[in-house]
């Protein structure tokens, strides 16, 4: 499933423009603002933006990378803000919003990969994609990526701050401290809600027949 | 909160496994479904790694994947950044070129050069970047400029050149049929481009035929280098393992790698590797193919290509152009290629390069010796050798002093020609004298190269690193810049740039207090200590002694002291209180962390808490207050009465006595959002309470890292420093504020690895400190406000008095400086109210003064003799009036041609030569005033410090006895001498040097002869608008230049090359003098008159003798 696959023609030129770095910063800016006013529309647009700066910074990062060398997708976060909003004089809901359009643009990217990975294994992928793919991402643990995204899909029903504080850590990378800042939270609240998040996590997935994190 | 959640955390709180099982089933009493859920999750609280390590590894292999798919070579009609590509005109090793459009800033059409994928991008654009300066310092006709680079959407590395429309030298010279002298001619001026980028401190690296381009413009030849720059950024340091991957990408040009850059350790390439590039294009050049074939070199593998660079001597081009010559007799060169060829393109072959020429320069001058039929350096020395050149020289008188020995010998005989003969003996000793003369003048002369040859090798070595060490310097590298000078100390501090620069290189003054094992974090002061916070110890120090009394072991993220003998300490998670009389631990308060603080009365506490800010007695640990909706940072105000602390509104200023808030300031919301910043000092009150300053680190209203200050009583945002919009004075994150105690002076720490000081009262910075070898992370005011602290990442403590002297002294005002003293002490000035004064450099006072009554608008303003007894300004209405200054008595020159003039008085005083701009120039006897004056013409007249005269004329140069005022001798030369032409004779009379006429030509070169002989030694080349002041240093060495440009430039006399270039100083610069020691530049600026001081080879932390505080301060 690609996100990018369901743009309006109007979100598309934003989009492009975005990705030859063309998008100014106050533009960002001023849909950030309309999400802070309540506009949903927004949010996706921005998430559809950020989803795309992430892919192009990851790309630029990786092309000259020799296999080995990690890539801190806090970094690639961070990067994707300075970029796009600057550290400048933005409110934190601006941040809360931004930081919470990358997480899900970052869980969107690792189970799209995890999926097509799993899908060529099972002989069910497409062809060219096959070849592109297999090579790399042989290293990804799409079980237990996959089955934490399902059961966190659920939890975010139940309670969507502990799912948004996985999705910080677990998909961006973040640590306690920066999780904490980003959501609002003091960081002995932040510490709380992800033992409750870990155990319940664990809990759905261990419902379901396997285990993980035991390996 | 869902019920479930609630119950499972509470459960966790209970001290013991009984009490827990005790407790849900209380809670869930009624509920099974409920209990077995709370159940199941608190028995899936476990300590593993579930889900705590992210997804870092599997992350980066799926965005590899996710980027890979979106990755695909760039097409026409593409934009890379702001250019266009149009046409693709190149394809190479490394990558793909491009014709392309520029929009902005200006429409033009440039080279775009995409590196090809695999490469480490983001490590070459840094070290493109790195390389930025030196390039944009090349400014030469033959380089073609690098204006930009980067990374594309893709991620690959790309390069903007200026457009080249050429085609490569080789083709050029072999499609053209191009005959050797001409091949030659374009070659040297080939070599003067990399000898150029040598002295910028740019090496080529990869000169090949394909990065030298031919075009031609006005029906000339001109060869352009391409792709400066390119080969360093894209080279990467190579192991064995990217050699194997980086092979194809070494082998695109191993027949012009030297071989040290065969022996691919990467690390050990200089200028001398272009030389030996250059050698091998000339050797193509010159027989039309390479030392060692290309092909041959591919076939042999890595190890062989690398063995034959490094070991197989080439054939010599004339062997290979015989042997060429066999196989086709198309080569129009075969016999024109002789011997010095040989000689010269071998001597750059060289497997050892100290054996090479040590500059392109010097091959450029072999080869011009070459075209001149003088003896080349290559060519072993030997005394038949040159004499076998000067006899190819002198052919002309060497056959007529044969014909006269045969005529003497057949005179003899016949005694009509008797009286003839002896006339034609006498001629024809006097002839054979001459001759012999001629040679032996020759001879010398040789002689006199090759040891020139020598001296040249070590002063363009000088000039170089000169460069190097200002570009290291300007990057903040103080250390290397320290490490090239110091390699010409010797010379070097005879001279001005070199103390000029070294001083630059120490740093300003300052003593290192203490240096710790890890970055300090924060610093707290007291009259009796000085307390260190790293990482994971409290280190304190006694303020007196500076010894270190006690070291705690507890982090040290912050630290404070009370006037009430306690010390704080923090960390990320507990602070810790201590008395400092015996440093025992009083009390802790738990689950507060970083940043801290005390009131300044002693009676508070501040401290972070996960529910924000925290007020606490300090003498018992009581909470006294909460801040609702508090976050770091936060200061407290003088009195204790207000705490000014960060919140999601802004800065809010609370009353601590009534507990509520007072008022937010004004527009200071998001003020510390960079990361990290909140654990740092970077708000404070000013001592009088009216001001709170924070330090933003974040862009706005066109500025970064500025401090913004409010009005406390009223919180009104009053003023943000820099005061100017789009001004940084800072260049990195600020990350620490400092007050002096009880003043408006302000410090502020940077990334940048500065100090600054700003003035509260004038909102101005009014010192930079540098000195730092690391970020700045932390400072504080030495008790008694005598000086800075500051602690660094690199784990340093220093002091900085804030007292220091500093190396530039300014003077404000429109002051001319027209004179040193003898002994440098005193300065003779005018300014633009006709104020004239003796300045006494070191105490900043006026020794004497006058005033002059109104001076003309006019180009100068007066004129002194050395001792600086005799000043001459001129007249409104024409003429000169001349001050005996003892005596203050006075005396006017009159003559209506002397109007809106230039004048210039003899060492002594005794005479005065001034002139219009008719060609007008008169020479005054001042013993005499009333006779007339001697009318010698011409466009322009130097006094020399030692007295000699030097007059300027349309096609000659004229020198004087100054005495008798009579003619000694006139040198014909080529100048175009105008009216406003800037001049300058160094001191001992030798040297002459002009700029160009700034209204005729365009070349802005600085000529530079010899007055013995009207010889013109050469070319200054550099400034990119007209040249308007010159200055010779005392010792002759150094020239010094101010043009329309701005830019100060210094230049190496003896080999005009350039020195170093000072792009402004604050101001642009006006006029230039240079003190007789030698150790002061004045010059004058827009803003006022400014002292460069490069008196000596001062080491770190020593203070010079010199100076007052400046008079603006």
């Amino acid at each position: 499933m690609n996100v990018l696959a369901k743009r309006s023609p109007e979100r598309g030129r934003i989009w492009i423009a975005a990705v030859q770095g063309q998008l100014s910063m106050s533009e960002i800016t001023q849909i950030l603002g309309e999400i802070s006013g309540g506009n949903q529309q927004g949010a996706e647009q921005l998430l559809s933006l950020v989803y795309a700066e992430l892919k192009r910074i990851a790309a630029q990062r990786m092309a000259g990378e020799a296999p080995g060398n990690t890539l801190q997708p806090t970094a690639l976060v961070h990067e994707a803000w300075m970029r796009m909003v600057g550290d400048g004089d933005a409110p934190f809901e601006n941040r809360a919003h931004f930081f919470s359009a990358a997480a899900e643009a970052m869980r969107r990217i690792l189970v799209d990969s995890a999926r097509r990975k799993h899908a060529i294994k099972r002989g069910s992928g497409e062809a060219h994609e096959e070849l592109q793919e297999d090579r790399l991402a042989q290293a990804l643990p799409d079980d237990e990526l996959l089955a934490v995204d399902e059961a966190l899909e659920l939890l975010s029903k139940e309670d969507p701050a502990a799912a948004s504080l996985v999705k910080y850590r677990y998909f961006v990378g973040m640590n306690m401290d920066e999780a904490a800042a980003t959501m609002g939270m003091s960081l002995r609240s932040a510490e709380r809600t992800w033992t409750y998040a870990r155990a319940w996590l664990r809990r759905q997935i261990g419902t379901r027949g396997s285990p993980p994190g035991t390996t | 909160m869902t019920r479930e959640r609630e119950i499972f955390e509470e459960a966790l709180e209970q001290p013991t496994l009984e009490a827990r099982e005790a407790f849900v089933e209380r809670a869930t009493t009624g509920n099974p479904k409920l209990r077995e859920a709370v159940e199941a999750l608190l028995a899936n609280v476990l300590a593993d790694t579930f889900l705590e390590q992210g997804v870092a590894e599997p992350l980066r292999e799926s965005l590899t994947s996710a980027g890979k798919l979106t990755l695909q070579e760039e097409q026409i009609g593409d934009n890379i950044g702001r250019y266009k590509l149009l046409e693709k005109i190149g394809e190479g090793g490394f990558g793909v070129v491009y014709r392309a459009e520029q929009r902005e800033p200006v429409r033009r059409q440039v080279a775009v050069k995409i590196i090809k994928l695999g490469m480490d991008t983001k490590s070459i654009v840094a070290r493109f970047e790195a390389e930025r300066q030196a390039l944009a310092l090349m400014d030469h006709p033959n380089i073609a400029r690098v204006l930009d680079g980067g990374a594309t959407a893709t991620g690959r590395p790309f390069f903007v050149m200026e457009l080249v429309r050429g085609v490569r030298i080789t083709d050029y010279c072999a499609a053209n049929q191009i005959p050797l002298q001409e091949r030659l001619t374009l070659f040297i001026q080939l070599c003067y481009a990399i000898q150029h980028a040598h002295q910028k401190g740019v090496i080529h690296r990869d000169l090949k035929p394909s990065n030298v381009l031919v075009t031609v413009q006005d029906g000339k030849p001109v060869p352009k280098v391409i792709d400066f720059g390119v080969a360093k950024a894209i080279e990467e340091p190579l192991t064995e393992k990217t050699i194997l991957t980086n092979f194809h990408a070494f082998i695109g040009t191993p027949a012009y790698t030297s071989p040290e850059q065969a022996e691919m350790t990467g690390t050990d390439v200089d200028t001398r590797s272009d030389i030996y590039s250059l050698g091998v294009l000339l050797y193509e050049l010159l027989t039309g193919v390479t030392p060692f074939d290309a092909k041959e070199l591919t076939q042999s593998g890595l190890d062989g290509m690398r063995r034959m660079i490094k070991e197989v001597e080439p054939p010599k081009p004339s062997t290979r152009l015989s042997r060429v010559v066999a196989g086709s007799s198309a080569n129009p060169l075969t016999i024109l290629v002789d011997r010095d060829l040989d000689w010269i393109v071998m001597k750059c072959l060289e497997k050892d390069r100290t054996r090479r020429y040590d500059t392109a320069g010097e091959l450029a001058a072999d080869l011009q010796r070459y075209l001149d039929q003088e003896p080349v350096l290559a060519r072993p020395q030997s005394t038949a050798y040159r004499l076998h050149k000067a006899l190819r020289r002198h052919r002309a008188a060497f056959a007529a002093a044969a014909t006269i020995l045969i005529a003497i010998v057949a005179g003899t005989t016949v005694s009509v020609w008797q009286a003839w003969r002896a006339a034609s003996a006498e001629r024809l000793s006097e002839q054979r004298r001459k001759n012999e003369e001629v040679l032996r003048h020759d001879a010398e002369r040789e002689r006199g190269r090759a040891l020139e040859s020598q001296e040249r090798a070590e002063l363009n070595e000088y000039v170089a690193n000169i460069n190097l060490a200002h570009q290291s310097i300007l990057a903040g590298n103080l250390a290397r810049a320290t490490e090239l000078l110091a390699k010409h100390r010797d010379t070097g501090s005879q001279r001005f740039e070199w103390r000029y620069l070294w001083q630059a290189a120490q740093g300003d003054d300052h003593r290192l207090f203490a240096q710790e094992a890890s970055s300090v974090l924060s610093l707290a002061n007291s009259p009796e200590w000085l307390v260190v916070g790293l990482p994971d110890s409290v280190r304190i120090y006694s303020s007196q002694s500076g010894s270190l009394v006690k070291s705690l072991a507890k982090s040290g993220s912050s630290v404070a002291l009370s006037t009430a003998g306690l010390l704080a300490t923090a960390g990320k998670s507990s602070v810790r209180i201590w008395r400092t009389s015996d440093w025992a631990a009083v009390y802790s308060v738990p689950e507060h962390r970083a940043p801290i603080a005390f009131s300044p009365d002693g009676r508070y506490l501040a401290a972070t808490s996960p529910n924000g800010v925290q007020i606490y007695s300090s003498s018992d640990g009581k909470l006294v207050a909460k801040i609702p909706n508090s976050v770091p940072p936060f200061a407290f105000s003088p009195d204790s009465n207000v705490i000014a602390v960060d919140s999601s509104q802004g800065i809010v200023a609370w009353d601590l006595n009534a507990v509520k808030a007072l008022r937010v300031l004004e527009n200071s919301q998001g003020m510390f959002n960079a990361p990290q910043v909140r654990d740092m000092k970077v708000l404070v009150f000013s001592p009088d309470g009216h001001s709170v300053v924070a330090a933003r680190n974040t862009l706005r209203d066109g500025s970064i890292f500025a401090l913004e200050v409010w009005a406390c009583a009223t919180g009104e945002k009053v003023a943000t420093m820099p005061v100017q919009r789009n001004t940084i004075e800072h260049s990195g994150m600020i990350s620490a504020l400092a007050f002096a105690p009880g003043g408006q002076l302000l410090a502020s720490g940077s990334r940048d690895h500065s100090v600054r000081l700003w003035d509260l009262s004038t909102l101005q910075c009014i010192e930079r400190l540098h000195g730092n070898s690391s970020e700045v992370w932390t400072l504080t005011f030495a008790a008694d406000g005598q000086g800075i602290i500051s602690g660094a990442k690199d784990g340093t403590i220093r002091l900085w008095p804030t007292n220091a002297t500093t190396r530039e002294t300014f003077y404000e005002g429109n002051w001319m400086p027209i004179k040193f003293s003898q002994d440098g002490r005193i300065l003779a000035a005018i300014n633009d109210q006709s104020r004239f004064v003796l300045l006494n450099l070191r105490t900043a006072e006026p020794e004497d003064s006058l005033t002059l009554g109104k001076l003309p608008f006019g180009l100068w303003a007066g004129a002194i003799s050395d001792d600086l007894c005799v000043l001459a300004h001129p007249l409104p209405e024409g003429g000169i009036r001349v001050w005996d200054l003892p005596s203050r008595k006075s005396v006017d020159l009159e003559s209506h041609e002397i109007h809106r003039s230039w004048a210039t008085i003899a060492p002594d005083g005794s005479t005065l030569l001034a002139g219009g701009n008719r060609d007008s120039v008169l020479w005054w006897n001042l013993l005499a005033p009333s006779e007339a004056p001697l009318r010698i013409g011409g466009k322009g007249a130097l006094f020399s410090r030692n007295g000699a005269v030097v007059t300027l004329h349309d096609r000659s140069i004229k020198l004087w006895n100054p005495t008798t005022r009579t003619l000694k001798a006139e040198f014909p030369i080529t100048a175009d001498f105008g009216f406003g032409t800037p001049l300058a004779l160094s001191d001992n009379g030798g040297i002459l040097a002009a700029g160009s006429n700034p209204i005729a030509e365009t070349e802005n070169a600085i000529r530079l002869w010899d007055t013995h002989n009207g010889k013109l030694l050469g070319l200054c080349k550099g400034h990119t608008q007209g040249v308007r002041w010159l200055a010779f240093s005392p010792d002759g060495e150094t020239l010094a230049s101010v043009g329309d440009d701005s830019t100060l430039r210094f230049w190496n006399v003896r080999t005009q090359q350039e020195l170093l270039s000072i792009q402004r100083l604050a101001d642009p610069v006006r006029d230039i003098l240079f003190s007789p020691d030698g150790h002061w530049l004045a010059a004058k600026t827009l803003g006022g008159l400014r002292l460069l001081d490069g008196s000596g080879d001062r080491d770190a932390g020593k203070t010079t003798a010199l100076g007052n505080s400046p008079a603006d301060r």
